[in-house]
């Protein structure tokens, strides 16, 4: 067993307080798993990363962001056309019309009498007759105005299509392409 | 010399220099205990990396109630053991008088020989032996603690432990030859 325990000593001494040095490659592969190099793995992972930068750079991103997609938002309005107004007074007789309601209907037909006939927009005719529907893009339209219920210039006059007719099928058609409209509709009055 | 306080406060706010240091202060002498444990230089490496990964990865659980580099210490044998886990078989116990073969005189081999050789014949020891060799002759545990450790039993353990000093007879007879 002496042999035995030659053996042991003779390890233990050697390796008490053994040192060896490691290859330079064991500390800069160990830095690299501590410290990954940041790489860029897409449009989501860097909107996840964000929040982990600076507070800074994170508002100025939401600020950024923000006035681009209104900016987008305004061109995209400007372009899309609905940029026209019809406005204009209803006449009851002489006087104008003292409150009431205006219809406005799209017609898409080429021919009459129209079947594609659509309400698209109502808008109140105020004290002084004058209506307004704002924002309409280009096409064909007709105008329906009828006076306020129980008014006194329903008692005396009938609702109307532009202009001072009962049937559509002959009203005239109003063409919107580029520019504002003012178009005064005068009621039928009772027979 | 930045204190081993300092150093683990660094290492814990993730500072790289704090880790650096840590990392020169322990290397050498975790390398040369990972060099025991692994079959070769590549392997002592890759325990020696996993070791240092997973000491940073719990510093916050030391306590400063003992030595800093124990701790490390402890880890490096741990990260070596689990390394080897799938490797490490034991065999059957056998009686120590039975085992026991005919000895050679190699104690003027032993003096020879130089510390890489000693690594290179730990190295070339099976993976089981080589642990139990470690662990008792080197780090100094007794059976009982090396059993819990691996599971086995102490006298598995002891077992193990006269396999591997014939195996190192063994090749200080060849030596001598």
């Amino acid at each position: 067993m002496e042999e035995n325990d030659n053996i042991e000593n003779r390890f233990r001494e050697t390796f008490a307080g053994y040192e060896a040095e490691p290859p330079e490659e064991v500390w800069s592969n160990l830095k690299q798993h501590l410290h990954p190099e940041p790489r860029y793995q897409g449009f989501w992972s860097w909107v996840a990363d964000l929040p982990k930068a600076s507070p800074v750079f994170f508002r100025f991103s939401i600020g950024l962001t923000t006035v681009v997609v209104i900016l987008f938002l305004a061109v995209v309005w400007f372009a899309s056309g609905n940029r026209n107004n019809i406005r204009g007074h209803a006449y009851a007789g002489e006087q104008r019309l003292c409150r009431g309601t205006a219809y406005l209907f799209r017609v898409d037909d080429k021919a009459r009498p129209y079947d594609s006939l659509k309400n698209i927009r109502t808008c109140d005719v105020d004290e002084n007759g004058y209506y307004q529907f704002s924002r309409i893009g280009s096409g064909k339209y007709l105008i329906r105005i009828s006076p306020q219920q129980n008014s006194e210039g329903q008692k005396r006059f009938l609702a109307s299509w532009y202009d001072q007719l009962m049937n559509p099928d002959f009203a005239h058609l109003i063409q919107v392409d580029a520019e504002d409209l003012t178009i005064d509709v005068h009621l039928l009055p009772r027979p | 010399m930045i204190s081993d306080e300092d150093m683990v406060k660094g290492c814990l706010h993730r500072d790289i220099r704090s880790q650096e240091v840590f990392y020169r202060r322990f290397a050498g002498k975790m390398y040369g205990v990972c060099l025991r444990y692994a079959s070769n230089k590549m392997d002592a490496e890759d325990i020696l990396q996993e070791g240092f990964i997973r000491a940073f990865g719990n510093l916050h659980r030391f306590r400063f109630e003992g030595s800093l580099e124990g701790w490390v210490r402890k880890i490096m044998i741990h990260t070596a053991l689990n390394y080897y886990k799938k490797h490490l078989k034991f065999l059957q116990e056998v009686e120590i008088k039975e085992a026991m073969g005919n000895t050679t005189l190699y104690e003027e081999a032993l003096s020879k020989l130089m510390t890489n050789d000693l690594i290179m014949i730990i190295q070339s020891l099976s993976p089981g032996y080589r642990t139990v060799f470690n662990l008792h002759v080197i780090e100094g545990y007794t059976h009982v603690e090396i059993g819990l450790m691996l599971g086995i039993s102490d006298n598995t353990s002891k077992s193990q432990l006269f396999r591997a000093k014939r195996a190192i007879q063994k090749e200080l007879d060849k030596i001598m030859k």
